[in-house]
């Protein structure tokens, strides 16, 4: 396999955008993406395009990526479309990544897009519902409860077990909307505080509102290329892919004994890349509930069980700490297109590897860097798709 | 399912009656809810004496309150329509209810 670099990125700002198509939200962050890797669109070889519910919101159910991408110019190359719930994008980047590492293709181009807000909030959560197993959504299934309740979650039972209270589970959207209110293309860009999250609208008990990611409008690219090529088109500072996972969940029984999902790829991921969790400078998660965060510390290795809420009170994962997490704001705050977030993730950590992240740069700039993204939820306990990518510079 | 998942191999799975309780694993009150349903409504996962730990709806005969349900309370298995809505009102499905209630008894 060849080394292979993200030589350019770009990213719509993320946001309500009702009046825009997806071909217009995607265009930006490829052209952005393009230009920043001094790639002209005849310079791409082949192309990803990961979405997840433009079939059952705009009806164009099939060959979307040749859609939104003709409207940039990107014609007459493979473009294989890529849908894998909220880890679309991941996938797509995945797949971009192994025609470069493979030599079928010197420049790949991956695209996340998503377009949610369609002016029926109904009829969105009702497409998102069909990224769980159907039979699940059509028996009643309220996907915000799933983090509650469900038995590979199960929020309530970790306070019970932790003593984490309501004030915990508020603590990663505090910091989030810090470093959201830090990024001029987060959707939302103010502080909030714990009380306000705690006591805004109950969703499901114990989350409300303020601990949930929101429906979002969004999109964004990145272009890798060949390792040993990339001086032909970027003056930029070549950022190494180390390891890109993505697996499967598995179905699970009660007294299944495996590791958890997000467990097995973050830890393929760091064995791919010869890196454990103490060498991360910054981490992108997938924080589609603010509290699914404290549990991803763990499950990413970043901390002990139920030491969570002790990673932000310590200022471990936050913009000053040791190793932070979500500088874009993460899911709550940079907002959730659900098939762009985890290029959306890839943007951020680039950004902060090369020194561009403006007033929320990480210093010094990190050098090893993690974006774990996944997505859907099975019969069976897992969610369907689990992406875990680790960059080096 | 023609594939076993815990070992994964082809085989002749055999279909076994489940009996009428189950033990409540989790549960929560939703205050939003999708197309058909009405909030606020109670999702609860439960686990059978067989083995499996399942997600179910609770039966609407329960009052949808906080302290009404409590994890590893005794459930006994309901049969009643998925959704509240008309359209679906033919399309029946499990649900559990606390064991102590009465045969079709209300609070």
């Amino acid at each position: 396999m060849r080394e292979v670099t993200i030589i350019g990125v770009g990213a719509h700002p993320t946001g309500r955008f009702l009046e825009k198509p997806l071909k217009e939200l995607a265009y930006p962050a490829i052209w952005n993406a393009l230009d920043d890797a001094g790639v002209t669109a005849a310079d791409v070889n082949v192309a990803y395009f990961g979405n997840s519910l433009a079939g059952l919101l705009t009806g164009q159910e099939g060959i979307r990526g040749q859609v939104v991408l003709q409207h940039a110019g990107i014609t007459g190359i493979p473009i294989i479309n890529v849908e894998n719930a909220c880890a679309s994008a991941m996938t797509a980047l995945r797949g971009a990544w192994l025609e470069v590492a493979s030599g079928a293709a010197d420049v790949a181009l991956a695209v996340g897009a998503e377009k949610m807000n369609v002016g029926d909030s109904a009829r969105t959560i009702a497409a998102l519902s069909a990224d769980s197993e159907f039979d699940l959504s059509e028996m009643g299934m309220q996907f915000t409860a799933t983090y509650a309740i469900h038995p590979k979650i199960n929020i309530k039972s970790r306070m019970q077990e932790y003593g984490w209270t309501a004030a915990d589970l508020a603590k990663p959207a505090v910091k989030n909307s810090y470093n959201g209110s830090l990024n001029p293309l987060a959707q939302y860009q103010r502080p909030l505080t714990i009380e306000e999250i705690v006591q805004s609208r109950v969703i499901a008990e114990p989350l409300t509102l303020l601990m949930c990611s929101s429906i979002s409008d969004g999109a964004a690219a990145a272009i890798l290329c060949a390792a040993d090529l990339a001086p032909r088109f970027t003056g930029h500072m070549p950022i190494r892919i180390a390891s890109c996972v993505l697996q499967s969940g598995v179905y699970r029984l009660p007294d299944d004994e495996r590791p958890d999902s997000a467990t097995a790829s973050a830890f393929a991921a760091y064995e791919k890349a010869g890196i454990g969790p103490e060498d991360l400078d910054v981490v992108e998660l997938h924080d589609a509930m603010a509290p699914a965060e404290l549990m991803l510390y763990e499950r990413l290795g970043l901390c002990a069980p139920g030491e969570g809420p002790r990673l932000i009170d310590e200022h471990v994962t936050t913009l000053d700490g040791r190793v932070p997490v979500n500088p874009s704001g993460g899911l709550c705050s940079r907002g959730h297109p659900v098939g762009a977030t985890g290029l959306l993730q890839i943007c951020e950590l680039v950004w902060q590897m090369r020194g561009e992240a403006g007033p929320r740069q990480i210093e010094p700039r990190p050098k090893v860097t993690m974006a774990q993204n996944q997505g859907g939820l099975l019969l069976g306990q897992d969610s369907a798709a689990y992406g875990v990518t680790i960059l080096k510079c | 399912m023609p594939v076993c998942p815990s070992c994964r191999r082809k085989t002749v799975m055999e279909e076994i009656e489940i009996g009428r309780t189950a033990k409540l694993y989790s549960h929560t009150i939703a205050y939003v809810a999708p197309k058909g349903f009405t909030a606020p409504y109670f999702q609860a996962f439960v686990d059978l004496p067989e083995g499996p730990r399942i997600f179910s709806l609770v039966g609407s005969e329960c009052l949808v309150e906080r302290g009404v349900l409590e994890d590893g309370m005794k459930m006994r298995l309901i049969v009643e329509p998925v959704a509240d809505t008309p359209e679906r009102s033919d399309e029946l499905t499990y649900k559990y209810v606390p064991a102590h209630h009465g045969n079709g008894s209300r609070h």
